[in-house]
């Protein structure tokens, strides 16, 4: 039984410096974090008037902070809720509507917050869940208190991650200090972590990816850079520039992260960027895409980029992060087969050669230690290597499930794998991920729920009586989310009403890849009990587009 | 700099990142009803409307639904400001 807090403290040592370079924050040691943290916690038993909590948000951009929080809770045994930050134009009431979704469904007794924020979108926050205290962790105390021993860990909640409930039903994963300490393992296994690494992110630590990649880093002791990710999205080649510096070896990022730099590069790289220090790169958490890895590596290769340092990875916030990935230093594998075999219980056929009745489908490596992966049914019935079927997964680092959702709807099969929703195959003992069940499109790294989206829809005026559907579709790699919905107006005021709906799906969940069809009345399929078919709605879609372009069901790059 | 060129400077940086005309930016509007915006692009505008005009906008703006005509007075109002210093 592990409880993080001794294992993370156990592992740090002088050499274990946080950085943050773009927060004027001076550089802190490891044993120098736990120390801030064991003050910080005497505070946060002063602010719960004097009791331990039980769970507490953390409301604050990426910054020692929001580490040093994160320890506090383990060292409390309190489980730590990661909030994700507002998005850019997404509006206040909108950001504090959904906070108070997760406060709620969390049962939430703190947040902790560093002036990171902003105060008026704080105060919109606070206004929302006026019973929590807020408190504000910017600074530790100087003087340490005396406090109660280290307790719990184990099967005790160590972090519930939400992964939907923007405008719906929230969904939190909760990971136990078990799920974490084993999820760490497989980390550093995939990643061949080792005392010699370091690691530059930019990430949100509220992200999975960010958060259980920091964590590996704490675990092994070594030095961590941390950035935010407006530093990089803003100016994309001086944070480079800067990661490079660092000497950093190993950073986690989604695809868009290598096209974003691939773009930022042709308006010019400067001449002193030398690459040759990064030893990792991740590829995860969207579909990878061949033409991304290919042509990062030509446009970096002259600034010493390594050949393959960039790897595909597959991972999720149930498995604790990692799945699946590409071994350190050596070439990728990737398969051009048959569009026509990809659906679930076909057996892939490889492709003649390109064109558009072919895909290239990038392997995500071979399972990582501590994960078992099946390509199963929904019953759990595995498929033969080769064959697509759903990836499910099962192993120490994965969750027993969401909180507070009862036990028929939790993600699991019979024998007690979980579902990803994700399907897939396995070829020589890797991981081919082409596409998932659940109804989810993912933009730049981010989820986006076909559920939450129609909740936006539904309420909009000029929607016929609330009908509309909501489902991802794939265009050579770049995911949008096509919205159908059913009105009895004009052409005119339909498209005013289409701009209507791509504005709300921006203000409310910042989501701006969004195509809108307007269809007639009775035209959507329901089911019996009144839930739109998703699928039934995508085939409308299909018809109306142009067959030739367009992906077939479930089809992701 | 006077507010009309800021107000300038503001539309066609929106306007670029997003890929469109500066005719198709109502100022009258929130930066959210931009065609093609999204919090990316937004993201980098505001970064060359902050090189342009040498000031320094707070995240904290970009979580309220202000208007491009909004924007651009703050721009403004934080350019006087730093003139003034």
């Amino acid at each position: 039984m592990v409880q993080l807090w001794n294992e993370l403290a156990a592992a740090v040592h002088d050499g274990t410096v946080l950085h943050t370079p773009s927060r004027q924050e001076e550089p802190v040691s490891g044993p120098a974090l736990f120390a801030r943290a064991e003050r910080t916690a005497g505070a946060v038993i002063a602010a719960c008037d004097g009791r331990k909590p039980r769970r507490v948000g953390l409301l604050m951009a990426n910054g020692e902070p929001w580490v040093r929080g994160l320890l506090t809770l383990f060292r409390l045994d309190a489980a730590a809720v990661p909030l994700a930050l507002p998005v850019a134009f997404g509006g206040a009431d909108a950001y504090a509507a959904h906070v108070r979704r997760i406060a709620d469904d969390a049962s939430l007794d703190a947040l902790l917050i560093d002036g990171s924020l902003g105060s008026r979108i704080v105060a919109r926050v606070a206004a929302a869940v006026p019973h929590l205290p807020f408190i504000d962790i910017a600074e530790p105390p100087h003087e340490a208190v005396e406090l109660p021993p280290v307790t719990g860990g184990g099967s005790a909640p160590a972090v519930i991650q939400y992964t939907s409930g923007s405008t719906s039903a929230p969904k939190g994963v909760v990971v136990t200090h078990d799920n974490v300490s084993a999820g760490l393992v497989s980390i550093e296994d995939g990643t061949r972590w080792t005392a010699e690494d370091g690691l530059g992110q930019w990430l949100p630590l509220f992200h999975d990816m960010g958060l259980f990649t920091m964590l590996a880093s704490v675990r092994q002791g070594t030095p961590l850079h941390l950035w935010q990710p407006g530093d990089f999205v803003r100016r994309p080649m001086k944070w480079l520039s800067e990661f490079a510096a660092s000497r950093a070896t190993i950073l986690p990022a989604p695809n868009f992260f290598y096209d974003y730099l691939i773009a930022a590069a042709a308006k010019g790289i400067p001449d002193d960027l030398d690459l040759s220090a990064w030893r990792y790169g991740g590829n995860g958490s969207e579909p990878v895409r061949r033409s991304s890895l290919e042509e990062f590596q030509r446009t970096f290769e002259p600034y010493g980029l390594r050949p393959r340092v960039v790897q595909p990875n597959y991972g999720l916030a149930e498995a604790t992060l990692i799945v699946s990935s590409g071994v350190p230093l050596t070439g990728y594998r990737s398969l051009t087969l048959d569009r026509a075999s990809l659906s679930v219980g076909d057996k892939v056929k490889e492709a003649a050669g390109d064109g558009l009745t072919s895909r290239s489908v990038v392997s995500c490596g071979p399972p990582v230690a501590g994960l078992k992966v099946r390509i199963g049914d929904a019953e759990g019935a595995p498929y033969d290597a080769g064959t697509v079927g759903e990836v499910q997964i099962g192993g120490d680092p994965v969750t027993s499930g969401y909180l507070g959702i009862p036990e028929a709807e939790q993600p699991f099969t019979p024998d007690g794998l979980l579902r990803t929703g994700d399907i897939g195959f396995l070829h020589d003992d890797e991981l081919y991920v082409v596409g998932r069940l659940k109804a989810m499109a993912v933009v730049r790294g981010q989820n986006y729920y076909a559920e939450d989206v129609e909740e936006i829809v539904k309420d909009t005026p000029g929607v016929d009586r609330r009908h509309c559907a909501a489902f991802a579709w794939d265009d050579d790699g770049e995911e949008r989310m096509v919205v159908l919905w059913e009105t009895k107006l004009d052409p005119d005021t339909a498209t005013a009403v289409g701009e209507a709906i791509r504005r709300r799906l921006s203000e409310h969940l910042g989501l701006g890849a969004v195509e809108t069809v307007s269809v007639s009345p009775q035209t959507l399929p329901f089911t019996s009990s009144g839930k739109v078919k998703r699928s039934g709605a995508l085939d409308l879609y299909r018809r109306q587009t142009n067959p030739v372009s367009a992906a077939p069901e479930g089809q992701h790059t | 700099m006077s507010a009309t060129k800021t107000l300038d400077i503001v539309v066609r940086a929106l306007a670029e990142q997003a890929g469109v005309s500066a005719a198709d930016v109502d100022t009258a509007k929130p930066l959210s009803a931009i065609p093609g915006i999204e919090s990316v692009k937004a993201l980098r505008a505001i970064t060359d409307i902050e090189d342009e005009c040498g000031v320094v906008i707070p995240d904290d703006f970009l979580f309220e639904t202000a208007t491009v005509n909004e924007l651009a007075e703050f721009v403004a109002s934080l350019e006087r400001e730093g003139t003034s210093v």
